[in-house]
């Protein structure tokens, strides 16, 4: 490994690579923010970014915003509208080719819990959870509505369940043509992009497998961290490791090192 | 208080639906979703029918959600400048306030400035919240601390980490609730309460620029004093 990094950077650059140059795209609270911005300063500079309550054309100035309407989003804003243009008109319409999203937990079929933890399936009766987390924020609505998401975590056994506790963004629901059958304008995640590796949704059953891992981490420690017995794709190899370019474009966007901690 | 999850856009669309007199509102997001399936008012009832009820499309028979509209007897809306007949304009992104502007039976106004109404006449396409719709302004400089306020004021970082770390246990509420909402009366001993050096720190912002077009039309205190008295006196 010629270059040091950490593996939040290199979660953060391989969201960023998914971004294409041009397209409209979301970007979701948290680190999301800074992958997406990332791309923009690297190898997608016409990208069309806009946040959920409506912010475009925006770049952050100092630093990882606090959130969406953060005014570290607001010095070199072209447009501020709402959350009915934004998540509405742009998102949940379709016209939005691409929304990167952070999750708590995930599942096999991409489904995303960012509602709460209670430590077990929930069953029949609701109840409150363990541990109360942030809601959907705008996160189902891009889950919905975004052509392709990109979803970003940290990897860890207890992130990666079978079954999410509370079923807050959706994936691709039960698996297989689940999702088709609802009306949601998007299709769906492409892929789970972590501290170790990123996963891909097998085409039939919609379940994720392993298609990347990094220079630093292995099949076999993705796998034990891993709730569900992971399968490796056809395809499997190792994700490029990030590049002088990437690394010095991506801590142009995160001044404040919220990604260099490990 | 029963507290029931919804995403950002159906929260909007049901303003939405309210402020429209609508029945429902058609929802491709949510469904398939525990936001549709589990209801907080209907704990025991899983997958819930009534929470975001299915909804079939008259013209191609798809299955879509019903989003509930929302009419809120009262809407406290945050806006940057207002003029003392109600008109407002906010910086910075809307989030929902024009539609639950719309929505809520009454609206009041908080605002960090009072502008003359010739800055409404200026920019009357910017005047999102226009009075007709508002019952009461309340000047209270800083209301969005400690949070943004953009064109005002930055994020108070140290204050949200404390809050966020205060606000994770009950004992931690009732030491905020004591120290950071219950321990003012007046609009100056609030300012005190935020302190004179972080008031200042915080309106260094680099959004300043976007109150330039307005300044012109910022009433002073003694402004404001003055119509508050009169206020009061009728």
């Amino acid at each position: 490994m010629s270059l040091n990094y950490t593996r939040q950077e290199m979660m953060a650059i391989a969201a960023g690579r998914e971004i294409r140059d041009g397209e409209l795209a979301i970007f979701g609270v948290g680190l999301s923010l800074l992958a997406g911005f990332f791309a923009q300063a690297h190898h997608a500079p016409h990208v069309r970014a806009m946040t959920e309550g409506g912010i475009y054309g925006a770049t952050p100035v100092s630093g990882l915003p606090w959130g969406v309407e953060c005014n570290r989003l607001c010095t070199n804003a072209v447009s501020f509208t709402g959350g009915l243009d934004a998540l509405g008109f742009l998102v949940a319409s379709g016209r939005c080719d691409v929304g990167l999203i952070g999750a708590a937990q995930v599942d096999r079929f991409g489904n995303v819990n960012t509602t709460g933890i209670w430590g077990e399936s929930l069953d029949e009766t609701y109840r409150a959870p363990k541990t109360r987390l942030t809601g959907s924020g705008g996160a189902n609505d891009i889950a919905s509505g975004c052509q392709r998401v990109v979803i970003m975590l940290a990897h860890e056994k207890k992130r990666f369940a079978k079954r999410v506790d509370y079923l807050t963004s959706p994936g691709y629901l039960s698996g297989g043509d689940a999702r088709a059958r609802y009306p949601f304008r998007g299709g769906g995640p492409v892929a789970i992009v972590t501290t170790l590796g990123i996963l891909r949704p097998d085409p039939a059953t919609k379940e994720f497998q392993l298609d990347d891992y990094f220079a630093f981490s292995s099949p076999a420690e993705i796998r034990a961290q891993t709730g569900w017995d992971l399968q490796f794709a056809p395809t499997l190899h190792i994700a490029p490791e990030p590049t002088e370019d990437e690394l010095a474009a991506l801590r142009r966007v995160d001044v404040t090192g919220a990604l260099r901690r490990n | 208080m029963v507290l029931e999850d919804y995403s950002n856009l159906s929260m909007v669309l049901r303003f939405l639906g309210g402020a429209l007199n609508w029945p429902f509102v058609p929802a491709t997001v949510n469904i398939g979703t525990d936001l549709q399936f589990r209801s907080a008012f209907h704990p025991d009832e899983y997958a819930s029918p009534r929470k975001i009820p299915p909804v079939i499309d008259p013209f191609s028979g798809q299955e879509y959600g019903a989003l509930s509209p929302l009419r809120p007897e009262l809407a406290v809306i945050h806006v940057t400048l207002a003029d003392p007949q109600g008109n407002a304009i906010m910086l910075g992104s809307e989030w929902s306030r024009f539609e639950l502007s719309r929505a809520a039976h009454r609206v009041i106004l908080i605002a960090d400035h009072l502008v003359a109404t010739d800055c409404m006449r200026q920019f009357p396409n910017l005047v999102r919240i226009p009075g007709l719709l508002v019952e009461a302004v309340v000047y209270w400089p800083f209301s969005a601390w400690p949070q943004a306020s953009p064109g005002i004021h930055d994020v108070d970082e140290p204050h949200m980490r404390l809050m966020n770390e205060a606000l994770g246990t009950p004992e931690g509420y009732a030491g905020y609730r004591r120290d950071f909402i219950d321990a003012y009366q007046t609009l100056d001993e609030y300012l005190a309460l935020i302190g004179p050096d972080t008031i200042k720190v915080l309106s260094a912002t680099a959004t300043g620029f976007l109150l330039d077009p307005y300044r012109r039309w910022l009433l002073s205190r003694a402004d404001i004093d003055e119509l508050l008295a009169e206020s009061e006196a009728s």
